[in-house]
């Protein structure tokens, strides 16, 4: 049985990979390195496989783990540096060729920007639903109702909106 | 301006690295790391307590040699003292927030729950782990009826080194739990208190 979840868990890190990556790198300063953050969060959703009990999709599973590493990460006390793990077998690759226009790298950098500075739980929600996550997926992550998701999307974005023009 | 375009720019940006794995080579590392980190948290846990077992051996054999009853009274707080620093560090690991698994909200009050353990553990070390074997030895040292001399610089290094452990955690509290509590309590506060309003 856990050998079958091992085999869907590493499908489901694969379809994900790079919404997670953007995740950890939303939740780093520039002095943390998101990759040591990746695979912290990597090697915590392998930990806690035997957790899993089929209560919601295993997506939601892995993004609500992934949320609740960076905020630990964010507010703990231990040197972080001290305890990363280096996984050889992930390899992080510089992409080759632009895929969007200047004006829209403009934005983009200044939209990323702009979620950096949102508080912890606005970043959450955020980030959360830029990646395409359903109101009740968002909902089950964080133990709150769709409504109260649905308010807190329109409010986060608001305050990007105001960021991103500051 | 750009509500509905977000999602669009977020999605298509080209900005961040792409991750890039084979699935079983990262299985066998994910597993061959696990399995480093279990040896490694036994050992750790295992090296935290052979110091307070040595405190209890030591103690109790010291029940046996001296004859003073003060000296007895000092071996028998070395020893509670042993048992007391055993309960304390496995009471606090069973308070180690590894449910990942739980929904934000409630992780986060668990989260909150482990650092506030760790603040009252450093916050009331003088009590756990710096007063029993300072009386422990202040009875030791008068039921062996040693010099007021020896006695005044034992006692006086002890406090010293005491002294340096107490304020290293007095500062620790102040500086480091409780900023990170506020912070965890903030983000709590933030998620539940909108959640009641609507």
């Amino acid at each position: 049985m856990e050998k079958e979840l091992e085999s869907i868990f590493i499908e489901t890190l694969e379809r994900n990979k790079d919404r997670i990556y953007r995740i950890c790198c939303s939740y780093t300063t520039e002095r943390e390195d998101p990759r040591d953050l990746y695979q912290d969060v990597v090697l915590n959703l392998w930990k806690s496989i035997p957790s899993f009990r089929h209560e919601s999709s295993i997506d939601t599973w892995l993004y609500r783990i992934t949320v609740n590493i960076c905020l630990r990460a964010r507010n703990t006390y231990i040197n972080k540096n001290k305890f990363f793990v280096k996984l050889e077998s992930i390899h992080f690759r510089k992409p080759e060729e632009p895929s969007v226009v200047s004006e829209e790298n403009e934005l983009y950098q200044k939209l990323f920007e702009a979620i950096k500075k949102l508080d912890e739980t606005y970043k959450s929600i955020i980030l959360l639903h830029l990646e395409g996550l359903s109101h009740k997926s968002i909902g089950e992550i964080l133990c709150l109702s769709e409504n109260h998701v649905a308010v807190r999307i329109k409010r986060a974005k608001s305050r990007l909106l105001i960021l991103m023009k500051s | 301006m750009l509500n509905d375009e977000i999602e669009k720019i977020w999605q298509n940006s080209n900005k961040f690295e792409v991750v890039e794995f084979d699935k079983a080579e990262l299985q066998g590392e994910l597993n061959k790391n696990l399995q480093y980190f279990d040896r490694l948290v036994k050992r750790r846990n295992i090296r935290e307590n052979i110091g307070a077992a040595l405190v209890m051996i030591l103690s109790g054999a010291g029940l046996f040699i001296f004859n003073s009853l003060l000296s007895q009274i000092g071996m028998i707080i070395g020893v509670l003292y042993g048992a007391l620093v055993i309960i304390m560090l496995w009471k606090t690991k069973q308070k180690r927030p590894l449910a990942y698994g739980l929904p934000t909200i409630e992780f986060l009050k668990k989260y909150r729950d482990y650092l506030a353990g760790e603040r009252n553990l450093a916050s009331n070390v003088i009590y756990w782990y710096l007063a029993p074997p300072y009386v422990a030895c202040l009875l030791f040292f008068i039921g062996e009826e040693i010099s007021i001399i020896h006695l005044a610089i034992n006692l006086l290094g002890i406090l010293a080194l005491y002294s340096f452990i107490f304020f290293r955690n007095k500062k620790g509290v102040k500086k480091t739990f409780n900023p990170l509590i506020e912070k965890v309590d903030q983000a709590i506060s933030e998620l539940t208190i909108e959640t009641d309003h609507i």
